[in-house]
């Protein structure tokens, strides 16, 4: 930096690199900003330690569904190159189908015996079908279109969005749908000093699992590598013989599936859902993709973490020392301006766009 | 800025996090916290859920008779009962319109109708002691059409409908000499427009209601409210009624387009609407300027109408006041003063939290409710607000918690609502 500012100077001209002393005032504005807030708040005691990392948790299990969501965007991206905007409704259809199915199981037996087992049926049920209407909203909507220039399919993307919102709205009903209640996910662990809900431990470790067998599906299976091969050049898998179209279904069929598991959990953890519920944590997941450097699968976990810690930390922690009233309504005020600081300073995201591997 | 420094700095702060503060000796869930709604939550799908259960809801006083013959005519057409707790109010709404045409329709020798648009909102405005299904309806200067009570209902059980909830009245405010109240002229300018319905066509008149998003529900009972009363009124003088629906998204946006698209209509003769009072506000400058007049069930906003029916002194002309608005359900006033009385006097709690979110009707309840609940002598702890949208509550909750209150006033809508009856039980105890 200072030696940019010295080599303009040292050119003779009165060029005054405005815009980078802007971006340095606003990086030192940001930090006294953010340690004043921090330290009111923790000073004046007004939460209590066990408070705190009561915080901590709420954000990481949010974040985890926002991870979940997110590395369907950014599988999609690192594939094709455009961001599917129906994936918060895919994300919603595996919401509304929980509803169902746990509420048609909450009357059977199971329920009352088994409910993990319970459960588990429906996450499967739930992956199932998110990822048949996410495969066939690529079969219909986004393949025909695969050659038209990128702002066609964005397009698309958002007109199928609506039309899933809406349909199941026509079929489902404008009300909100309440899980049936699950008694086996009350209670509470403790764990060096956190108090954890059994339901918030619940979406970790699955939302956990499921990341990290994604991982090692994409690096580790032939399937995988096929993957990797398509998002780094499609024209030259395609010579390598890799079968292009099933790998991009297969790349739509994960990232519905996690969204599917992601909305089952969500309702699991909210209680209720309804037509409209996939629109902002989209929005949100999209970001943490973002965030966390789009393309890239171990971004958008710690994307969606981060973003979820930051929405749970960021009002108390930093806009109520500044003495902000409402603070939590600036919520997603806060997560947003992360996310444009993020791009600000660091635009490949915090793990970096990994769009082609390093050609030597 | 490289990764390695920002996830050690992120880190770090997350363990100061951890570690500051001290232990106190785990959450011990504060003693259960009173939590009392408003009529966003009144709906059948928020009192079903087991933990509302014990929960109070200040809503609209429903004085008047008919319920139970408009409930069956209601479920006959839309196939289930309603959600929401504006139905009736719709209902009347519609009626004290197609009372007012009547009045004013001018029958043409060749079979066609004239209505004076200033005459119809003069015979509007002199609407007194219609008997409606909501109590007896008369329109004061300002637009206020309902007696000016609410009531409290508790949610015993968790009900199976809102009628369940409807039947556990616990209080009803009688806010005394507001009824009769009087104030300054608020003005308005006269419009020469007029409607001329040619023989053998229809009166048309216009819906703007939320029928779309979150609070659908909302919107989709008033809907069903005003065909059932087009149903029941059947013809004025020898023309049949048709209903133009629009959406107002329960925002400014849908209330402006709506509006603009209904004026475009120079047939329409009056609108029922809208849903939301943020609607209203952007809609009703469009329909005054074109003199279109527009009955609401369920704005309830007091600045729409008029203020300080509770005060010293005269009343106030709204803020948002406008020339041809009436309203069938409560103004705002009497309900956070309602449920400020309901929760000083009757369950003897001082201190109280709110919340709100960020929809003008949520902060003037919210408002309202502080402003009383101070004057009786209680003390508001916290003030804070979530937005539209938002799922996790938790942390909102935590810094309630922090502040430590008997009760926490939410009138927010679902599901909002729900997210905060859950969660707070998780944080609370039960």
């Amino acid at each position: 930096m200072a030696a940019k500012v010295k080599a303009v100077a040292a050119k003779g001209g009165l060029q005054f690199p405005l815009v980078d002393g802007f971006l340095w005032f606003v990086r030192i504005g940001l930090l006294i900003a953010i340690a004043w807030g921090a330290f009111f708040s923790l000073t004046s005691g007004r939460l209590s330690g066990q408070a705190w990392r009561n915080l901590i948790v709420f954000g990481i299990a949010q974040g985890a569904v926002y991870a979940l969501v997110a590395l369907g965007y950014t599988m999609v991206y690192g594939v094709l190159r455009f961001i599917n905007f129906a994936h918060g409704e895919v994300f919603m259809s595996g919401a509304v189908i929980g509803f169902f199915v746990t509420d048609a199981l909450s009357e059977t037996a199971l329920w009352e015996n088994a409910q993990i087992l319970g459960l588990l049926l429906a996450l499967l049920v739930c992956m199932v079908v998110s990822m048949s209407i996410a495969v066939l909203l690529e079969r219909i909507a986004y393949r025909p279109l695969r050659n038209s220039p990128r702002l066609i399919p964005l397009i698309t993307s958002i007109g199928a969005s609506f039309f899933l919102q809406y349909t199941f709205r026509g079929l489902f009903g404008a009300d909100t749908k309440v899980y049936p209640s699950t008694s086996s996910l009350n209670g509470r662990v403790e764990f060096l000093g956190f108090q954890i809900l059994n339901r918030q431990l619940l979406v970790i470790v699955a939302a956990s699992v499921i990341m990290i067998s994604l991982y090692l599906f994409v690096e580790k299976t032939k399937q995988g590598k096929a993957i990797r091969a398509v998002a780094e050049d499609q024209e030259i898998a395609r010579l390598m013989g890799i079968n292009v179209d099933r790998t991009i279904s297969m790349v739509f069929a994960l990232g519905g599936a996690m969204a599917g598991a992601a909305g089952l959990l969500y309702g699991l953890v909210f209680g209720s859902v309804n037509f409209f519920s996939g629109f902002l944590p989209g929005i949100k997941a999209f970001t943490s993709a973002v965030l966390g450097g789009i393309g890239n699968i171990a971004g958008a976990m710690l994307g969606g973490l981060t973003l979820g810690t930051v929405e749970s930390l960021g009002p108390s922690l930093v806009l109520a020392g500044l003495n902000i009233p409402s603070a939590n309504q600036l919520k997603d005020m806060i997560a947003f301006v992360a996310l444009v600081l993020v791009l600000i300073f660091r635009p490949t995201g915090i793990l970096g766009e990994r769009l082609t591997e390093e050609r030597t | 800025m490289s990764k390695a420094r920002m996830v050690a700095g992120f880190a770090v702060l997350m363990l100061v996090l951890a570690a500051c503060g001290g232990d106190d000796g785990g959450t011990t869930p504060t003693e259960g916290v009173q939590l009392i709604g408003a009529d966003g939550l009144l709906s059948t799908t928020f009192v079903e859920i087991p933990e509302t259960a014990g929960m109070f809801f200040s809503g609209p006083a429903l004085a008047g008779s008919g319920y139970e013959e408009f409930l069956a005519k209601y479920e006959a057409k839309a196939g289930s009962g309603p959600i929401q707790s504006f139905h009736a109010h719709a209902y009347d709404a519609t009626n004290i319109l197609f009372d007012a045409i009547e009045k004013v329709a001018v029958e043409n020798g060749d079979g066609s109708l004239t209505i004076s648009r200033q005459g119809l909102r003069d015979a509007l405005y002199e609407t007194k002691d219609f008997q409606g299904l909501t109590g007896t309806l008369t329109c004061n200067q300002y637009g206020d059409c309902a007696q000016p009570a609410v009531s409290v209902y508790e949610n015993v059980d968790p009900a199976e409908s809102l009628g369940g909830v409807f039947s556990n009245v616990r209080f009803t405010s009688e806010p005394e000499g507001a009824e009769g109240k009087t104030g300054p002229a608020p003005g308005g300018q006269a419009t020469n427009a007029s409607v001329t319905v040619a023989a053998g066509d229809p009166i048309k008149i216009a819906a703007l209601e939320a029928i779309s998003g979150a609070v659908a529900a909302l919107g989709d009972d008033q809907v069903t409210a005003i065909q059932v009363a087009i149903d029941d009124q059947g013809e004025i003088k020898g023309h049949p009624i048709t209903l133009q629906s629009e959406d107002d998204t329960c925002g400014a946006e849908g209330g402006q387009a709506g509006a603009e698209k209904i004026v475009a209509d120079k047939q329409i003769v009056g609108v029922i609407g809208t849903s939301c009072s943020g609607a209203q506000r952007a809609a009703m400058p469009i329909f005054e300027r074109n003199g279109f007049v527009m009955v609401s069930g369920s704005n309830t906003a007091p600045d729409l109408t008029a203020t300080n029916y509770l005060g010293e002194g005269d009343l106030v002309v709204g803020e948002s006041w406008k020339y041809g608005f009436f309203r069938t359900a409560h103004n705002d006033e009497f309900q956070g003063q309602g449920a400020a009385q309901f929760v000083y006097e009757n369950l003897g709690l001082r201190k109280a939290a709110t919340i709100h979110d960020g929809d003008p009707y949520t902060q003037g309840l919210v408002t309202e409710f502080g402003k009383f609940f101070e004057a009786l002598g209680g003390e508001i702890v916290l003030a804070t607000s979530i937005n539209k949208g938002d799922t996790d509550m938790r942390p909102v909750l935590t810094e309630i918690q922090a502040a430590d209150p008997e009760a926490i006033y939410f009138p927010i809508f679902q599901p909002e609502g729900d997210f905060v009856v859950k969660q707070a039980r998780e944080i609370f105890g039960s």
